[in-house]
């Protein structure tokens, strides 16, 4: 069972955007997804570690450089509207969404 | 969603825009217009490009302008649309000629009006004929075609 969080700057912008694009990804995948949430850049810093999986807009990634080096994926999207690109970056990412 | 826009007056075309800036400072208009926002929100929009870069750009052409709606610039939760003549660039790569602005007040309805706009921004082939209107014309035709 896999958890991701999203994250963008506001909170209610582009978070809420990618969270709504990966609720449809994950509906249609079938995949194991236990939790999904979506906060701002300060709240995300403070949680990420909790999840397995962040996903931000591309420009943002090296603000979750302490989640990485704890051993969860952060994920930059570079088009947060594409369920393609957040469907292929999952499915590269490793974590057991099956 | 789309007959809404128009509906509401919340519209806006320009021919052309010279800077992300300006581009910004526009597309709140018609929701400073219809009281919904205050004129500083744009403000607030502009500041964020300025400190987190372009992430407002959604994917290549789509720009999505917000900002928080805590600070008293936000009078009631609200989406607006402008299609600008020319491609308005933040940075080498981002760019955007449609502008759907945000403004969050109350966060039901803001969930809402985000699901309500995620219809559309998901709809490629919508989306490829937003990029042609040029009034709110244009805009009703495909709201009555794609029936949303």
């Amino acid at each position: 069972m896999v958890s991701i969080l999203a994250c963008c700057a506001n909170g209610a912008g582009t978070s809420l955007m990618m969270a709504m694009t990966l609720d449809k990804v994950v509906k249609e995948k079938g995949w194991n997804v236990s939790k999904t949430h979506h906060c701002n850049l300060e709240e995300g810093k403070e949680t990420a570690e909790n999840y397995d999986v962040v996903l931000c807009p591309q420009n943002f990634i090296g603000i979750f450089d302490p989640a990485r080096d704890k051993g969860v994926k952060v994920i930059g999207l570079k088009n947060v509207l594409s369920a393609q690109e957040i469907t292929e970056k999952l499915e590269a990412s490793g974590v057991p969404l099956v | 969603m789309l007959r809404e826009f128009v509906e509401l007056r919340h519209t806006i075309f320009t021919d052309e825009c010279s800077d992300w800036q300006s581009a910004l400072e526009k597309c709140v208009e018609p929701l400073v217009a219809d009281g919904c926002v205050k004129a500083e929100y744009a403000r607030d929009i502009i500041n964020n490009v300025v400190k987190y870069g372009p992430y407002i750009v959604l994917s290549p052409g789509v720009a999505m302008p917000h900002a928080q709606g805590d600070n008293g610039n936000v009078l009631k939760s609200s989406i607006s649309f402008m299609k600008c003549g020319n491609k308005v660039f933040f940075d080498d790569e981002n760019y955007a000629d449609l502008f759907f602005t945000i403004a969050a007040r109350d966060p039901d309805e803001h969930l809402e009006n985000m699901q309500k706009l995620m219809e559309i921004l998901q709809n490629e082939e919508l989306m490829d004929r937003l990029h042609d209107v040029e009034s709110d014309e244009d805009i009703l035709k495909l709201a009555d075609e794609f029936d949303i």
